[in-house]
């Protein structure tokens, strides 16, 4: 495209834009005008019920594990509950932390890798939640049945003792093995599901199309800071 | 310079003298009139939140561009991600009340325009619409936070590709 065609479409903009000139001074007079509507930065959502859910799974899990903390068969889930709920309460808290701190007037580089480095984080946790959440998702079944059998029964339940072993081994091999399959299921459908875009946006995230793609963008945004002056044209 | 208190009317009159480029910007980087109407609140909202912390002894506008970029951009990844990118190009302006009684041939210019801005990179996308605003390669390297040649540097090449990108049927006649 010529630019001097470019320029005119841009003008025309300008015409264009007269006509809604008012109707856009009025929406944003409102919102300066009414501090109570200040609005939430989307990705702050989703990082504070982390911190919330996983604060109230870990107490629950303690007050579970504290009644019956000899029992190797309910220690055992609790911990890998627990340890999940850890880390995704670190990594929640650490997202939140630098939410907190981006400078929405920085340079538009630097902001902009930032927050493609914050994306890249979100993306990471949600894939790793999707693919361990069948064993983890078990676990906790586990602990929550166990602490609800001691709440009825005022701690002489012995949930264990009625499960089948083998029923318990396979539900936890099934969740150990369904991180590779579940990633390569992922893959493959993600390359099929065009159609459906908001499908494949989750199948993308489990399988690392999408953090590819962010990791692209960050390096898009630091080279754009790289002064190439001195190299060919 | 010591960060003021915010003042309603200062911002306000700032922002109306500059209420044409912000508008712009949601043009740009917002698919729909809704989604337009979102992203202006949201620039809005970002830009009083910040406006302590503006340096009055620096321009406005570059203050302003960088916020409503960054934003605008934030809000354009955020729509792809979630798959809201595939929306038709007469679906875009339909629903534009301002665009009941447009001229055809204006609405069709607009689409092309538009075509050619999503067809670019975040980053080229901002270089365009700073270099179509009228801004110096340093104000452009100074709202992107990258050197004046460098912006200069990124310009022609996005400007060359651009003439090479569409083949105007008017330049093959002279070519033949």
């Amino acid at each position: 495209m010529q630019l001097e065609a470019l320029e005119q479409q841009w003008r025309l903009l300008d015409q264009k834009l007269d006509r809604s000139l008012a109707l856009e001074t009025e929406l944003v007079r409102q919102v300066v005008l009414q501090p109570a509507r200040r609005r939430v930065h989307r990705l702050v959502i989703w990082p504070a019920i982390d911190v919330a859910f996983c604060i109230g799974g870990l107490l629950i899990v303690g007050a579970v594990v504290s009644q019956q903390w000899h029992d190797w068969r309910l220690v055992l889930p609790a911990s890998v509950v627990a340890v999940s709920f850890l880390t995704l309460l670190l990594d929640s808290i650490w997202q939140l932390e630098r939410l907190a701190t981006v400078d929405w007037s920085g340079p538009v580089a630097v902001i902009q890798g930032s927050l493609e480095r914050l994306r890249i984080a979100k993306i990471r946790q949600f894939k790793w939640i999707m693919l361990l959440s069948p064993l983890v998702g078990f676990c906790g079944l586990l602990v929550t049945v166990q602490g609800f059998l001691n709440w009825v029964s005022g701690g002489r339940a012995d949930l264990f003792s009625k499960l089948d072993g083998w029923w318990i081994v396979g539900n936890i091999v099934f969740g150990v093995l369904f991180v590779p399959v579940g990633h390569f299921i992922a893959r493959k459908l993600g390359q099929k599901c065009h159609r459906h875009r908001w499908w494949q946006s989750v199948l993308d995230g489990i399988s690392g199309t999408s953090l590819r793609a962010a990791t692209l963008e960050v390096d898009r945004w630091a080279s754009l800071q790289t002064d190439d002056a001195n190299r060919s044209q | 310079m010591q960060p003021q208190p915010p003042n309603h009317d200062e911002f306000l009159s700032l922002l109306d003298s500059h209420q044409r480029q912000l508008l712009k910007v949601c043009w740009v980087y917002g698919q729909t009139w809704h989604d337009r109407n979102d992203l202006l609140q949201e620039i809005t909202s970002r830009l009083w939140s910040a406006f302590d912390k503006y340096d009055r002894s620096r321009p406005f506008s570059t203050w302003m561009f960088r916020v409503a970029l960054n934003v605008a951009i934030d809000f354009r990844r955020r729509q792809t991600r979630w798959g809201r990118e595939a929306i038709r190009l007469d679906d875009r302006e339909e629903t534009d009340p301002a665009e009941v009684d447009e001229d055809k041939t204006k609405v069709q210019q607009l689409g092309e325009l538009r075509e050619l801005l999503d067809q670019q990179t975040d980053s080229d996308r901002a270089l365009l619409l700073l270099y179509l605003e009228g801004n110096s390669h340093r104000e452009i390297g100074d709202i992107l936070g990258i050197s004046e040649t460098n912006a200069g540097t990124r310009l022609n090449r996005l400007k060359k590709s651009l003439r090479q990108s569409v083949q105007d049927p008017s330049d093959q006649l002279e070519r033949e």
